[in-house]
C-alpha cells in the first residue's frame, strides 16, 4: 500500500468571478521509502500539490475534486486539529526560503526544544540533547553553540539544516522537500543533499522532492513525475526518464539543460513558454509548443497512457501499449 | 577563435590585441561601522575586498566567463568593468584605451556605446512606466544616433533581432514574461550597437526551457554581431555551454583560468574539481558525491598571507597558510595552487 496516494486532485482558485483550474487530475503516488521528484517550471503545480497534501492550501485555493490518502487515511477532508496530528509525525515538510520557515525572535535551540516537546513526552532536557544530536548528525559543527544562535546569525546552508532538522524530529514517515536547495550554492546543496540521504538511508524516510533542477532529481529520486501547467504529464523511474523521455515536453525539457558532460552545439529550443492558468488550450495544454503535435491533440486532453517504463500524458501513445 | 564563418572585411584592426585587458582589478570596500562608533567600539578599520586583483584578456568576438559561489565577487567583476563601480586599483584597458584613469572621461560616452550590460532582474532593471519602445530607443536617443522615424525603425529592427513582435513596443514591460522581459534588456543593450556585453547572471531567474532560449539568442547575436561577452554565473554548466574560456573565482581571486574544454576534462585547483564534483549530473544519475566539509568563509579581512581556499582543502600544507600562491601556467591553463606546482595532487 503506498504512504501517500493523491487519486484525480483538482484544485481551483476563485479569482473575483472567474474560477480558475490549478491542478487538474492529478493522481500520484509515494511507496514506503520512496523518492519521488517532482519536477516542473514555475507555475506547473509543483508546490500546489505539496500544500495539500499537508492542509496548507491558502483559502482562496480549494480542493474541489479528487482525494489524499495518507497512510491508508484520508487526509483532504480533516480539521486543522485532525491534520496537526498528521503533521510532523507522519508527513513532515521542508520550504524553500528557510529564513521565513524559522522564528526570527527565537533562538533555533528555542524552537527545536518546543517542536520535539509537542511531538514527544521528552522533558526540556532531553529535547534540548535530541536537538543537539540531530543537528551534530546533519553535519553541523559545534552544534551545542549553533542552539544559542538566532536564524539570521546562521548561514544560508545551516540555517536549512534547522528546517530540516525541524521537519524530521518526529519521524515522519514522509518528507515533503519543496525546493530546499534552490537559493543555495553548489558546495552548500551538496551538503543539504547529503542529510536527505541520510534521513533515507537511517530512517527510511520517504520523500517527495519538488525541484526545477533535472541534476538533482537525477541524483536523489527513483521515479520522477513531470509536471506541466497543472498537470502531470509523465511517471516513470529516473533512468528511463533522463534516457528515453517519453513526453515531448519531457524530452524538450531535458534537451534545454545545459550539461556538464555532454556538450552540444545547440540546446533544444522550446517556443513560447507555459500558458497562464487563465489562457490555457484546449485539448492538451502543451500542444502549441509541441513539434509531435496533430489534430486529437488540440481537440482532446490525453489521460496518462503507459509507455516506455512508465506512464506519458500523450496522444502519441494511444494505442501501443 | 570561435567565429569561422562571416570574415568578409580582412582585419583593418589589430585582431591579435584582445578587446578588453584587464591588469591586477581590485575593488574594496569598507566593511566597518561608521568612524565615530568604529572609535567608541574601539574596533579596527574593516575591508572587504570583494575583488583582490584579477587580471584577464578578453579576445574579439569570444566569451570570457567568471564562474564562482554567490560573494566571490564575480558581480563586482561585472560593475567594474561597465564602470558602475570605481576599481580601487588596477588597470582596465578597453580596444587599447585605458577606461580607468582621468583622462578616459573625455571619451567616456563614445566608449560607454560600445560597451553595455544585462542584468540578472530584468524586472528590475527596466523602467515600468516606460513602454517597451522607450527603453529600447533611450540608448539611440542618449548617444544622438537617430531620431524621429529612424528610430522607431531601428527599435523594430532590434526588437525583431531578439525574437520579439515590433508591435510589442507598445506595451509596458509587466505585460511580458520573464522570459521576454530578459529579451527586452538584450535589445536595450544592443540598441547602441555594443562591441561588448557584460552578462551578468542573464538567466538565473528564469525557467529551464526560457534559459535554453536566452542562451541560444545571446550565441546567435554573437555570431551575427562579433560581440564579445564577460559572463558572469553561478551555473558551471550554463558556462561551459556558452564560454571560450572560463575563470573560477574564490573570494575575490581568479584560483583557475583555461579553455573551457580544458577546464571541464581536466580541472587543475582543488575548488575547481571540488565545484565540479559536486553539481548535481543528470547524467549519472543515482551517484553518490563526497562530502565537502566547511562553509565558505566572508570575504571581510580576509588574510592575504595565505591561500583563500586552504581551510576547505585536502592538499592544504605550511606554504598554503602561510604564502599566497599567484595564478602560474600549468600546461594549457592558469592554476594558483601551491599544490598543483609542485605536483602534490595526483
Amino acid at each position: 500500500m503506498p504512504l501517500l496516494d493523491i487519486q484525480h486532485l483538482r484544485i481551483e482558485f476563485v479569482q473575483g468571478r472567474k474560477r480558475l483550474v490549478a491542478l487538474d487530475d492529478v493522481s500520484l503516488a509515494i511507496d514506503p521509502e520512496e523518492v519521488l521528484g517532482v519536477v516542473g517550471e514555475s507555475g506547473a503545480g509543483k508546490s500546489l500539490t505539496a500544500m495539500s497534501v499537508i492542509g496548507l492550501l491558502n483559502p482562496p485555493a480549494t480542493v474541489t475534486r479528487g482525494q489524499i490518502t495518507i497512510d491508508g487515511r484520508r487526509s483532504d477532508n480533516l480539521t486543522d486539529r485532525q491534520l496537526r496530528r498528521i503533521r510532523g509525525k507522519i508527513v513532515g515538510a521542508v520550504f524553500q526560503e528557510s529564513l521565513t520557515s524559522l522564528n526570527p525572535l527565537y533562538t533555533i535551540g528555542r524552537q527545536l526544544v518546543q517542536t520535539i516537546c509537542v511531538h514527544s513526552d521528552l522533558t526540556a532536557r532531553a529535547a534540548r540533547g535530541r536537538a543537539v544530536d540531530l543537528l551534530a548528525e546533519f553535519g553541523l559543527s559545534t552544534p551545542e553553540r549553533q542552539l544559542d544562535a538566532y536564524p539570521h546569525q546562521l548561514s544560508g546552508g545551516m540555517r536549512q539544516r534547522v528546517v530540516i532538522a525541524l521537519a524530521v524530529c518526529a519521524n515522519p514517515r514522509l518528507l515533503i522537500a519543496d525546493e530546499p536547495t534552490t537559493a543555495l550554492d553548489v558546495s552548500t546543496q551538496a551538503q543539504i543533499l547529503a542529510v536527505l540521504r541520510r534521513l533515507r538511508r537511517e530512517y527510511r524516510t520517504a520523500i517527495m522532492l519538488i525541484t526545477h533542477d533535472m541534476g538533482v532529481i537525477a541524483e536523489m529520486a527513483d521515479r520522477v513525475a513531470v509536471m506541466y501547467a497543472g498537470r502531470i504529464v509523465e511517471d516513470a523511474p529516473v533512468r528511463e526518464v533522463v534516457a528515453h523521455p517519453q513526453h515531448p515536453y519531457t524530452a524538450a525539457l531535458i534537451g534545454a539543460i545545459p550539461r556538464l558532460r555532454r556538450q552540444v552545439g545547440r540546446l533544444t529550443r522550446i517556443d513560447g513558454a507555459m500558458p497562464p492558468l487563465s489562457a490555457l488550450p484546449r485539448g492538451c495544454a502543451f500542444h502549441p509548443r509541441c513539434p509531435k503535435a496533430f489534430a486529437r491533440c488540440r481537440e482532446e486532453r490525453p489521460p496518462m497512457l503507459s509507455s516506455g517504463g512508465g506512464r506519458a500524458a500523450c496522444w502519441l501513445f494511444d494505442g501501443n501499449g | 577563435m570561435a567565429m569561422g564563418e562571416g570574415e568578409c572585411t580582412p582585419a583593418t584592426k589589430p585582431v591579435n590585441r584582445p578587446l578588453i585587458r584587464v591588469r591586477d582589478l581590485a575593488c574594496h570596500f569598507v566593511a566597518s561601522p561608521p568612524p565615530l562608533i568604529r572609535l567608541l567600539q574601539r574596533r579596527r578599520r574593516s575591508l572587504l575586498k570583494a575583488v583582490d586583483g584579477v587580471s584577464f584578456d578578453i579576445a574579439r568576438g569570444t566569451t570570457f566567463s567568471v564562474v564562482g559561489e554567490s560573494g566571490c565577487g564575480k558581480s563586482t567583476i561585472a560593475r567594474l568593468l561597465v564602470g558602475l563601480l570605481p576599481p580601487t586599483r588596477g588597470r582596465i584597458e578597453f580596444d587599447g584605451v585605458d577606461i580607468t584613469g582621468d583622462r578616459a572621461r573625455r571619451n567616456a560616452r563614445a566608449l560607454r556605446r560600445r560597451m553595455q550590460i544585462i542584468f540578472q532582474d530584468a524586472t528590475a532593471s527596466l523602467d515600468p512606466r516606460w513602454r517597451v519602445s522607450a527603453i529600447v530607443g533611450e540608448p539611440i536617443r542618449a548617444f544622438r544616433l537617430a531620431d524621429g522615424h529612424e528610430r522607431t525603425e531601428r527599435v523594430s529592427t532590434l526588437l525583431s533581432a531578439v525574437g520579439l513582435d515590433p508591435n510589442d513596443g507598445n506595451r509596458y514591460p509587466h505585460q511580458f514574461s520573464s522570459g521576454q522581459r530578459q529579451r527586452v534588456s538584450i535589445a536595450r543593450a544592443l540598441a547602441g550597437n555594443p562591441d561588448f556585453i557584460v552578462c551578468d547572471e542573464p538567466t538565473s531567474s528564469l525557467d529551464v526551457s526560457v534559459q535554453a532560449q536566452i542562451l541560444n539568442l545571446l550565441k546567435d547575436l554573437q555570431t551575427r554581431l562579433g560581440l564579445t561577452y564577460l559572463f558572469i554565473s553561478h551555473n558551471m554548466a550554463v558556462v561551459s555551454y556558452v564560454s571560450d574560456e572560463i575563470a573560477v573565482m574564490y573570494l575575490g581571486r581568479f584560483c583557475e583560468v583555461a579553455a573551457t574544454q580544458e577546464l571541464l576534462r581536466s580541472p587543475r585547483h582543488p575548488y575547481t574539481r571540488m565545484l565540479l564534483e559536486t553539481i548535481p549530473d543528470i547524467d549519472a544519475p543515482g551517484v553518490r558525491r563526497p562530502p565537502i566539509g566547511g562553509e565558505a568563509p566572508s570575504a571581510i579581512d580576509t588574510p592575504s598571507d595565505c591561500c583563500a581556499f586552504h581551510p576547505r582543502c585536502p592538499f592544504a600544507d605550511d606554504r598554503c597558510r602561510r604564502e599566497r600562491p599567484a595564478l602560474r601556467p600549468a600546461g594549457p591553463a592558469q592554476v594558483a595552487c601551491h599544490a598543483v606546482e609542485e605536483n602534490r595532487i595526483g
